[in-house]
């Protein structure tokens, strides 16, 4: 026998065999209302391997998923991404997040418990909590209007470039606070991604750790520093020490934020931006400007009560400081270069007033009414704004540098050195006297003066 | 018989069950209830013979399962598959019969009077049953009635009856071979 005949013969006993009149007694329930309640009918979704499997099969993903996004979640909102160091007196460490929100604060030092006390920082923005601790240190006098001020900000991160952008951010939020007050202050800002050196030294004395590191790099550049003596000063008391001692800070802290406010409303960096050469910090001659103007009046022969100079300014010429003057006597220029270190003349050119200014036509004082050749009329302060070009069609004329200098292009390679317009104040008394209104003579725009 | 051939029922591995009948049911069609009742009668009378091994049980728990269906069908989830989610009504209906009776015991060791198949006039038809009920295990013959008489697949079997689908080839080809047997050496 087939098994298709077997099964056949099988289902047709068994439908045989249903009792006859079994749908008439269910019709009979249904219509008297014997109808059982509705229930859940489950079913077999699979088989048991099936049903033991997926379950566990889901547990392990919804772990794995739950473990990655719950280390996910954790490095972005719990995990310290960050710290950052502000040293002025008060010491304050913040520990930030990936998202840069703050997830402590700890005062290094009895000023910063005293000055976070009762401030709400937890979860809040770097940006928000910077500012507040900026409020408070005006606020406390640790930052002031007419005293010297000294702000560190140390940013410790693994990546260094990450540190830089954060240090970046904390500084400008730091100077855009210091430019809305109208304080001045020395912004100084480091970002470092090893510390271990400076930890043992930072540890000993109580101070932060951007603190300390900055006080190594000071002391092991320069010998006469003693780091113990720095840690215990408040930074504005470093900063001082440091410019007393003419240290440049080059390669220990990067020094481009100055939170100062400026008559054009741009802080320092943005000003040093626009003047190029001006971040190189000053240098040590043993002759005075006015020893340098003495010497270029006597080499001259001239009377002092006449010579007029339109310009003096420090610079380096082949490793040398060379004071470079423009002096006018009656209807002669002289353009002297001395020796800032010795006094001697190294060079001396003469030509006519006519000649000088024949150079820079639109700036001649004797354009009646100020009106240059195209018929503008020079308002002060112009010449910076296109200061860093040549006059127009002219690449032999003079230069004019932001500051008013005026730099003849032959000496092309001494244009680009540094100048150093505070050091050097041009003088001013007698030309201003000469000066017809609106006019501008080369060394009278004297920059931040 | 006369159904299963118009249905073309459980021969052909074709789904004898229409899905609308449920579905016309909910909606309380009492035609269609009729039409399901003939095409799957004898596939739920067979399986709960199975599971209770009393023909009068079976009528109740038969008429049981159809009064289920009925008040159920509203919730019945179109997943193409009908024939599982009868069975599965009539199996809960049947363990609900044992409970009720009091065989809570392992069903393999149930021991119960033997069936009275004597209403089966035909007397190979007759001897077959005989067989069948008397010599294969419970398993076996539900794997073989779900088989022959639901025109279930072996896959489907051992997905409702929820084993694997070795042991329901291995089972189905041992209790074809010992019906083969006992109805030989008869």
């Amino acid at each position: 026998m087939e098994n298709r005949e077997l099964e056949n013969k099988i289902s047709s006993v068994i439908c045989d065999m249903v009792p006859a009149d079994s749908f008439d007694k269910i019709s009979e329930r249904i219509a008297t209302g014997d109808v059982p309640e509705r229930s859940n009918v489950k079913m077999n979704n699979g088989s048991k391997v099936k049903r033991v499997l997926f379950p566990v099969a889901a547990a392990c993903i919804f772990l794995i998923v739950s473990v990655v996004f719950g280390l996910t979640y954790y490095g972005n909102n719990y995990a310290v991404a960050a710290v950052i160091d502000i040293d002025v007196n008060p010491s304050i460490e913040l520990s930030i997040n990936k998202k840069e929100k703050v997830l402590d604060v700890v005062a290094l030092n009895d000023d910063a418990k005293a000055l976070i006390e009762g401030m709400p920082f937890d979860k809040r923005d770097v940006n928000d909590v910077v500012d507040a601790i900026m409020s408070k240190l005006i606020e406390a006098g640790y930052v002031v209007s007419d005293d010297e001020n000294g702000i560190l900000i140390t940013v410790q991160n693994k990546d260094i470039k990450e540190a830089d952008r954060i240090r970046s951010k904390v500084v400008d939020k730091i100077d855009k606070h210091l430019m809305d007050k109208n304080i001045d202050a020395d912004v100084m800002g480091q970002s470092l991604s090893d510390v271990n050196e400076a930890k043992e030294f930072a540890e000993k004395n109580n101070i932060s750790v951007g603190r300390a590191m900055f006080i190594k790099k000071l002391s092991e550049k320069h010998d006469d520093i003693n780091p113990e003596e720095l840690a215990d000063m408040p930074m504005k008391d470093i900063v001082r020490e440091v410019k007393h001692k003419n240290i440049k800070l080059e390669g220990i802290v990067d020094c481009g934020h100055k939170g100062d406010k400026h008559e054009d409303g741009k802080p320092e960096a943005d000003k040093n931006e626009e003047k190029p050469g001006s971040e190189v910090p000053p240098i040590d001659v043993k002759i005075s400007e006015e020893e340098a103007k003495n010497i270029a009046v006597a080499d001259a022969g001239a009377d002092a009560e006449v010579a007029v100079f339109k310009m003096v300014k420090l610079d380096v010429k082949k490793d040398v400081p060379v004071y470079k003057l423009i002096l006018c006597v009656g209807e002669t220029v002289y353009h002297y270069e001395i020796n800032a270190d010795d006094g001697t003349v190294i060079k001396s050119e003469t030509e006519t007033a006519d000649e000088f200014f024949d150079k820079i036509p639109e700036e001649r004082p004797e354009k009646p009414s100020g009106e240059n050749e195209k018929g503008d009329r020079p308002v002060n302060g112009d010449a910076p704004a296109q200061g860093n070009k040549p006059v127009e069609g002219e690449s032999s004329k003079p230069e004019i540098r932001p500051d008013g200098e005026t730099v003849k292009p032959e000496n092309s390679t001494d244009n680009k050195k540094p100048v150093y317009p505070e050091r050097n104040p041009v003088e001013s008394a007698k030309p201003q006297t000469e000066k017809q209104e609106g006019e501008v003579y080369p060394g009278y725009q004297g920059g931040r003066n | 018989m006369e159904i299963l051939k118009k249905q073309n029922w459980g021969l052909d591995g074709t789904r004898p069950v229409d899905e609308e009948l449920i579905f016309k049911i909910a909606d309380g069609d009492m035609d269609a209830f009729r039409s399901l009742y003939d095409a799957v009668s004898g596939s739920v009378y067979g399986f709960v013979l199975s599971i209770l091994k009393n023909k009068y049980d079976a009528d109740d728990v038969l008429q049981d399962t159809f009064l289920r269906i009925y008040s159920n069908a509203q919730d019945y989830a179109a997943k193409g598959k009908p024939m599982a989610w009868i069975l599965t009504i009539a199996k809960n209906s049947a363990y609900s019969k044992l409970r009720d009776t009091g065989k809570t015991e392992s069903f393999e060791e149930l021991t119960i009077e033997p069936m009275d198949f004597s209403s089966v006039e035909n007397a190979e038809q007759r001897v077959l049953v005989e067989m069948l009920f008397k010599h294969l295990t419970d398993e076996e013959k539900q794997i073989l009635l779900l088989h022959a008489v639901s025109g279930m697949k072996y896959r489907e079997i051992a997905s409702f009856m929820d084993i694997p689908l070795n042991t329901v080839l291995s089972k189905y080809h041992r209790a074809v071979k010992k019906l083969k047997e006992r109805i030989t050496e008869e």
